[in-house]
């Protein structure tokens, strides 16, 4: 269950954007987004999305239980427990892949694209 | 909103009456009939049980994945008493005792008893192994019996939300019991 997102739903935005920046004579660029992911019945959803460099991608816990968001790289990297009906935010900087240190069934992946300037 | 129903103990539900209800007397032709408030105090005892096998093992064992799955044990099933709790104050219900918690309880703390005789792997792997039965069991009793049997739509709703976390659970004991040797 892939998303890109950015594109499809934004596409007419980021054009849009483009072309008055572009007739203003300025460069293009990637206007930073927020990426939702739902933590909900033990799964997160979608569990595998595609951002840009310095999205911001929303952890949403919509469970009945604490989940974390911990780096499948020997946990070097953890949010730190997130209680039901909270959320994390995070800025996309390098590809992540995760999963939850509490339920370790549960497994997902944020790839991370080159800023698009 | 007293229930008649019978209660139908087959298939999955005839494992939680093996596994945890290994009471004298307790056989498939057992008709107890449980009403909501009934349904929910047996819900609330069963997370309690859970609770109280990682107290258990955060006394007995020194192993770090035990004690971290005892730990997130102890953490969702009070999560969800807590949401039991709740819903019973919205819907002014009183959780009930009876027969089927009562059972529950007397299994458990046979367990427990057994639990607190060991220590070290030995514990450790009766630990595992029991929390690999127990989910088993309490997953088949929730689908199979409890939700069949509530007539609320709220408290059904609840038993519903709650059952991917006990079969998360399950699969993670199924994780760690790789590590400890598989009993069967």
């Amino acid at each position: 269950m892939k998303n890109l997102y950015g594109v499809n739903r934004l596409l007419p935005i980021i054009l849009l954007a483009g072309g008055m920046v572009g007739g203003c004579g300025l460069k293009s660029a990637h206007t930073p987004l927020r990426v939702e992911i739902t933590i909900q019945q033990m799964q997160f959803t979608p569990s595998e999305v595609e951002v840009y460099m310095g999205d911001t991608v929303v952890f949403v816990n919509k469970g009945i239980v604490t989940h974390d968001v911990t780096g499948e790289a020997g946990e070097a990297w953890t949010s730190g427990p997130i209680p039901a009906g909270h959320t994390f935010e995070l800025i996309a900087k390098e590809n992540l892949p995760y999963y939850c240190s509490f339920h370790p069934t549960m497994k997902g992946s944020i790839s991370v694209l080159p800023k698009n300037d | 909103m007293e229930k008649t129903r019978k209660l139908n103990f087959k298939g999955s539900v005839l494992l939680l009456a093996s596994l945890l209800l290994a009471t004298p007397g307790y056989t498939q032709d057992t008709t107890p009939k449980l009403s909501d408030p009934e349904v929910a105090h047996v819900a609330v005892v069963a997370n309690q049980i859970d609770i109280d096998y990682a107290a258990v093992a955060k006394k007995r064992s020194k192993n770090g994945e035990i004690l971290k799955f005892a730990q997130t044990m102890a953490n969702d099933h009070a999560a969800v008493i807590e949401q039991a709790a709740a819903l019973a104050k919205k819907l002014g219900v009183t959780p009930k005792d009876n027969a089927v918690s009562k059972q529950l309880l007397e299994g458990a703390e046979k367990k427990q008893k057994e639990l607190r005789a060991l220590s070290g792997k030995a514990f450790d792997k009766a630990y595992i192994d029991n929390e690999v039965a127990y989910h088993q069991a309490v997953i088949g009793a929730v689908e199979g019996l409890l939700i069949p049997e509530t007539e609320n739509a709220e408290l059904k709703s609840l038993l519903k939300n709650v059952l991917p976390a006990l079969k998360a659970h399950l699969e993670h004991a199924q994780m760690v019991q790789k590590g400890f040797g598989a009993s069967e």
